[in-house]
């Protein structure tokens, strides 16, 4: 619990973690007000928007790990933060699973802010559904977990960032992907998107449960990998 | 120290980096994929590359920054306006074969004139930009947020995008776009160089 506590307080005295909470909050609330007057009849409204909202979701999973890892800046104790974190929790699996948990309370405290925004936005132009707003925090949360994997693996989040956010893109290269082989609606974000928007151009139609069980096997297999990786080398 | 041994030492410098050559690699590799696996559709893979190049600028400008190598470079050369510029320059001979290889690899070679010089431009901004801001992280989000996310939503939307960084992007025939790109590049090279002027190491 005071690791947990501790993590918490790790990421919230970041400034890149309060940008993300900006970010997260801001984008899908002002394109849903953009979107709204030319979108009359679009079931999807918002949750579309919500789609691209989650690159707030994406910096804070990167963030997360990747300040452990940093060498820039002042004080930034030459990038050895990690080894300062496993002086005070020795435990990998402990510090970890805090990490982890930390990074999935502030995103999905995020997602639920940010999509009640949204959605009371759109239900000032009809009728929004709220039903589905648990799949957004759940999705939220998921890539945000899949970016602290990426992350851990890499020890830096250059590549994790430029990876995840090519594909929050409005075009985003597993849709692309999609054209190209019916197998790529098994990505994770594509599969994720099942569980909070409606009609998904893609070859293959999925549930919300399973587009959700999907992603979760990803999260888990990646988190898995990174945790095998984190506790087999040296910091 | 004379220009050319400064502009040198950018040079040694950026190439020593791993990441310059692991960032051109997947940069090169992942524009010929997408060139070959979406030519039938008409996809251009530049949209997509550039962010390889928007990388390689902000590593380049960032490098100095992780273990204080900066103390160092700027014992060494002292003059800082001129350091900066020397670091622009060795970007630029590095990025500009690079873009050109890329552009060849990605799309048609009606257009790789204004693609190379559009992604070239773009790596010059982006180091710019990660001179300003001096971490990594915070200036890869941001420069990825807005040339991918925030660039494109405007597009549609506002008149005014048209006279943005990015608009150059989706129409890379039209040299006007690289005009506009190079207007944003002489004013963040600009303001870049006067913050590292004037800004405590």
């Amino acid at each position: 619990m005071r690791a947990y506590r501790a993590e918490l307080r790790k990421l919230t005295s970041l400034p890149s973690v309060w940008v993300a909470v900006a970010v997260g909050v801001l984008l899908p609330a002002a394109l849903t007000f953009l979107n709204a007057r030319a979108a009359s009849g679009n079931v999807d409204l918002g949750f579309q928007e919500l789609a691209f909202g989650v690159v707030g979701a994406i910096i804070l999973g990167v963030v997360a790990v990747s300040s452990e890892y940093t060498t820039e800046g002042e004080n930034a104790g030459g990038g050895r933060q990690i080894t300062t974190s496993l002086t005070v929790v020795p435990s990998r699996r402990r510090l970890l699973s805090t990490k982890l948990a930390a990074v999935g309370t502030v995103v999905a405290a995020l997602a639920t802010v940010s999509s009640t925004i949204t959605l009371v936005i759109v239900e000032a132009q009809g009728v929004s559904d709220f039903g589905r707003l648990p799949g957004v925090v759940l999705y939220w949360v998921l890539t945000a977990l899949l970016a602290s994997g990426l992350t851990l693996l890499a020890r830096n989040g250059i590549l994790p960032l430029t990876v995840l956010i090519l594909n929050t893109s409005v075009v985003t290269v597993t849709y692309l992907l999609a054209k190209l082989t019916p197998l790529a609606v098994f990505f994770p974000d594509l599969a994720g998107f099942r569980m909070f928007v409606e009609r998904v151009d893609l070859p293959v139609q999925l549930a919300p449960v399973t587009g959700g069980l999907v992603m979760t096997a990803w999260v888990a297999a990646l988190l898995a990998a990174g945790f095998l990786v984190f506790r087999g080398r040296d910091a | 120290m004379t220009g050319g041994r400064a502009i040198r030492a950018e040079i040694l410098k950026l190439l020593s980096l791993p990441a310059t050559y692991f960032t051109l690699l997947c940069t090169l590799g992942v524009s010929a994929i997408l060139a070959t696996a979406f030519s039938r559709q008409g996809v251009s893979p530049a949209g997509y590359t550039q962010a390889g190049f928007i990388v390689l600028g902000v590593i380049a400008a960032t490098s100095e920054y992780s273990g204080g190598q900066i103390h160092r470079t700027l014992t060494a050369m002292p003059r800082r306006i001129a350091l900066h510029l020397a670091k622009i320059a060795a970007l630029l001979i590095v990025a500009v074969p690079a873009a050109i290889l890329t552009a060849l690899a990605g799309g048609p070679w009606s257009d790789a004139v204004g693609t190379s010089a559009y992604l070239a431009l773009t790596t010059i901004l982006s180091a710019a930009v990660a001179t300003v801001l001096r971490w990594s992280v915070p200036a890869v989000a941001g420069l990825l947020g807005y040339y991918f996310i925030a660039g494109p939503l405007l597009r549609d939307r506002a008149p005014f995008a048209a006279y943005l960084p990015d608009a150059a992007s989706h129409d890379l025939r039209a040299l006007g776009g690289s005009a506009v790109v190079l207007g944003w590049v002489l004013v963040a090279v600009g303001i870049s160089a006067i913050t590292f002027h004037r800004r405590d190491a």
